[in-house]
């Protein structure tokens, strides 16, 4: 029989997450939440929904699956390739060679915004000189982060999706494989700086002049849409740009004075001082 | 039964094209219900589809983004490489999770998620298609007393989606392109 | 020889002198004791001996070591002349070298240049630093209480909105009133700075260029980059004013 989550058991579990860790999701969409709850359920010992809240309150263990699946996305590298392609000639390619590129990626997640940023500086020779922060509530994503650490699952369209950005990559040059396992070149791992905290609540040591938030915030609700946009817009240096996923056009949101679009079809947008 | 319908959902993937295209080709450009269009779809082909659609359409179609309102009067397109979800408060909300039946966008999470909002005021309808993907969620349309329509599997290029709904769960209507576009075009009157 | 060698002869000589002065000193207050030492009468012929001996080699050691102070400084001076050479035929070699072109007609043929000022002048301003390899370029446009706004930036980067200022208030605002182009190569320390790998950077040029309607400074446009070698680009800029004024005025 098919687990279900009433919304009575939905908002039970919520609750008990924030009484227990002090970690609000009340304002996270709740259609895609619960599906992850579930999906996590379904994968442990808590698949009965009255089982939760006590696994939650006992078990941490269970409440990080929870966490590091948030925004649980077994997305590729290189999604949407042509924004990366877009990225270098309207965004990177513009600038002065003397520019540095300061990066923050909040809900860093299964990282593969972050992977493909680094291969993606390494081919442009830009990861040298370059500044990347990432962050995430789960202490599980960061660590795996830290290893370099690749979802097996996704390598093949990741494999697809880099000869759809640029013909002459190779994503093997990148990443190796270690038994089952795949694992981005330590190398590229060196010039992040790693901190744990969700993205309305962290500060990070620099003022970044890119920040990548790809499809994270269709995860919100649309109050914390707007938060996390005007935290986004204090958290970064005017001039800089700040990249949405295709789907998320936040030119419906109160940006104005703060953000202006840059690239409408691949939702780069500049932020106004 | 067409009383009380306010929303139009269609899932279809292989051979659905053309009835796709025949469906709105005879909707009038003031049809007053939205119509939610769930379709198998390339991953990486972000352009092209609407616009093949939109020559046939007098409607226009859009490819909603995140939280974007449900209005009537248009035709809404699952964007590629999303899962097209309906939300309470009538609007749409995206999601990259994982494929369902092996497909993104997948039709079940659409109807699943639309049978639970708008329960007995939707019809859904599955075309054409080579999966079982949409047979679940025909089940949830059905058991939230929303009206669930299948084209006729001798009619299909591929009959595999929908005699997967006619198998698990009730089929109010079982109906050719013909008729399915007759059964639009009554609802609002 | 190599000019830190010198600097250390320098150190050297100075040393010697000040010590053969000290010892001096010391030898002359310490006579009475030095004598009974050596078991010597006032005025006997050893005593006059001594005594001239030690006059002869303090005031040799003194000539010596001032000479040789002399010598290096000399020296010192012949290397920096040498340096100052190399560096004139380094940037003379190098004033040959950069020259810029610019198709006008592609940067400055947007149609919408006519509907100034509702114009975008971004694209322009990113194009033409690009072309120029310029590290950074503001555009700042004089707004109805008579203050020049920023409206535009290429590789700018900051907390902070660039301020308003006025005409006649500081450097950019007296390039406003005097309505002549400059450029800046002595950049004051609390001017623009460019960000870069190394932190913020003093930028070598800054290029301020106002653009003039009925007599009056109404866009002011201020680029700055690290050239340190000499272009053409001040001169492109200048043709940009012109091209640019007859598009939109």
């Amino acid at each position: 029989m098919k687990t279900t989550l009433s919304i009575l058991q939905y908002r039970d579990i919520i609750d008990a997450i924030n009484v227990t860790y002090g970690i609000n999701l009340k304002q996270h969409a709740m259609s895609s939440l619960r599906q992850h709850l579930l999906m996590v359920m379904g994968k442990s010992k808590y698949s009965n929904p009255s089982l939760v809240v006590k696994g939650i309150k006992e078990d941490k263990q269970f409440f990080e699956q929870i966490l590091s699946c948030l925004y649980c996305e077994h997305i590729s590298l290189f999604r949407d390739p042509a924004m990366w392609r877009i990225l270098k000639s309207n965004v990177i390619d513009q600038l002065p060679k003397s520019t540095q590129l300061k990066v923050w990626i909040p809900e860093v997640s299964q990282a593969s915004d972050y992977y493909s940023l680094l291969i993606f500086l390494k081919r442009i020779n830009a990861l040298k000189n370059a500044k990347i922060a990432i962050t995430d509530e789960s202490i599980t994503n960061l660590d795996k982060c830290r290893a370099g650490e690749v979802d097996s699952n996704i390598i093949n369209t990741s494999e697809s999706n880099i000869k759809r950005y640029d013909a002459t990559a190779d994503l093997y040059n990148y990443i190796k494989q270690s038994g089952r396992k795949f694992y981005v070149d330590k190398s590229l791992l060196k010039n992040t700086y790693i901190q744990k905290g969700g993205v309305l609540d962290i500060n990070i040591p620099f003022k970044p002049n890119l920040v990548l938030f790809r499809n994270k915030m269709i995860y919100f609700n649309q109050v914390k849409q707007q938060k996390t946009i005007n935290q986004i817009h204090k958290q970064m240096l005017g001039g800089g740009f700040f990249i949405t996923g295709v789907k998320e056009d936040i030119s419906n949101f109160e940006i104005k004075g703060k953000f202006r679009i840059h690239n409408k079809e691949e939702q780069i947008y500049k932020r106004n001082f | 039964m067409v009383q009380g319908i306010k929303y139009v959902v269609i899932g279809g993937s292989a051979g659905s094209f053309r009835g796709i295209t025949k469906i709105l080709s005879q909707i009038p450009v003031d049809y007053p219900l939205p119509i939610i269009l769930c379709l198998h779809r390339l991953k990486h082909v972000r352009s092209g589809f609407i616009e093949a659609l939109a020559l046939k359409s007098k409607m226009p179609i859009v490819e909603p983004s995140d939280k974007m309102s449900i209005s009537r009067g248009k035709i809404y397109l699952a964007p590629a490489n999303y899962h097209l979800i309906i939300e309470l408060g009538n609007n749409f909300a995206l999601s990259t999770f994982d494929n369902v039946n092996h497909s993104r966008p997948a039709i079940d999470l659409t109807f699943d998620s639309a049978a639970r909002v708008f329960r007995n005021k939707m019809v859904g309808i599955m075309l054409s298609g080579a999966n079982k993907d949409g047979a679940k969620g025909m089940r949830s349309v059905h058991i939230n007393r929303g009206v669930t329509i299948i084209q006729d599997p001798n009619e299909c290029q591929a009959r595999t989606m929908p005699e997967s709904a006619n198998k698990i769960t009730k089929i109010d209507h079982i109906f050719s392109i013909d008729q399915i576009i007759n059964y639009i075009l009554k609802i609002p009157k | 020889m190599k000019y830190k060698t010198l600097q250390l002869f320098k150190l050297l000589s100075l040393f010697v002198l000040l010590l053969t002065i000290g010892l001096t000193i010391w030898a002359y207050f310490k006579m009475d004791s030095l004598f009974n030492t050596v078991e010597l009468q006032g005025t006997s012929s050893e005593f006059q001996l001594f005594v001239l001996a030690i006059i002869t080699g303090a005031s040799t050691s003194f000539f010596i070591s001032w000479r040789l102070i002399l010598i290096s400084d000399v020296a010192n001076a012949e290397v920096e002349d040498n340096i100052d050479d190399v560096v004139l035929e380094k940037e003379t070699l190098e004033e040959e070298i950069k020259t810029y072109s610019i198709d006008w007609k592609g940067l400055c043929e947007n149609s919408n240049l006519a509907k100034f000022p509702d114009t975008d002048l971004e694209p322009i301003l990113q194009e033409l630093c690009r072309k120029l390899s310029l590290d950074l370029g503001m555009v700042y446009r004089l707004n109805s209480e008579d203050e020049f706004e920023n409206v535009y930036n290429y590789a700018y980067f900051s907390e902070d909105k660039p301020s308003n200022f006025k005409v006649g208030e500081g450097l950019h605002g007296q390039v406003a009133m005097n309505k002549q182009a400059v450029q800046l190569k002595e950049i004051p320390k609390d001017y623009i700075k460019i960000t870069s790998a190394s932190g913020f950077v003093l930028p070598k040029n800054i290029y301020m260029i106002p653009i003039i309607n009925e007599g009056k400074t109404v866009l002011y446009f201020e680029f700055a980059d690290m050239k340190t070698f000499k272009s053409n680009t001040f001169d492109l800029l200048n043709e940009f004013v012109e091209k640019i004024t007859n598009k939109i005025f």
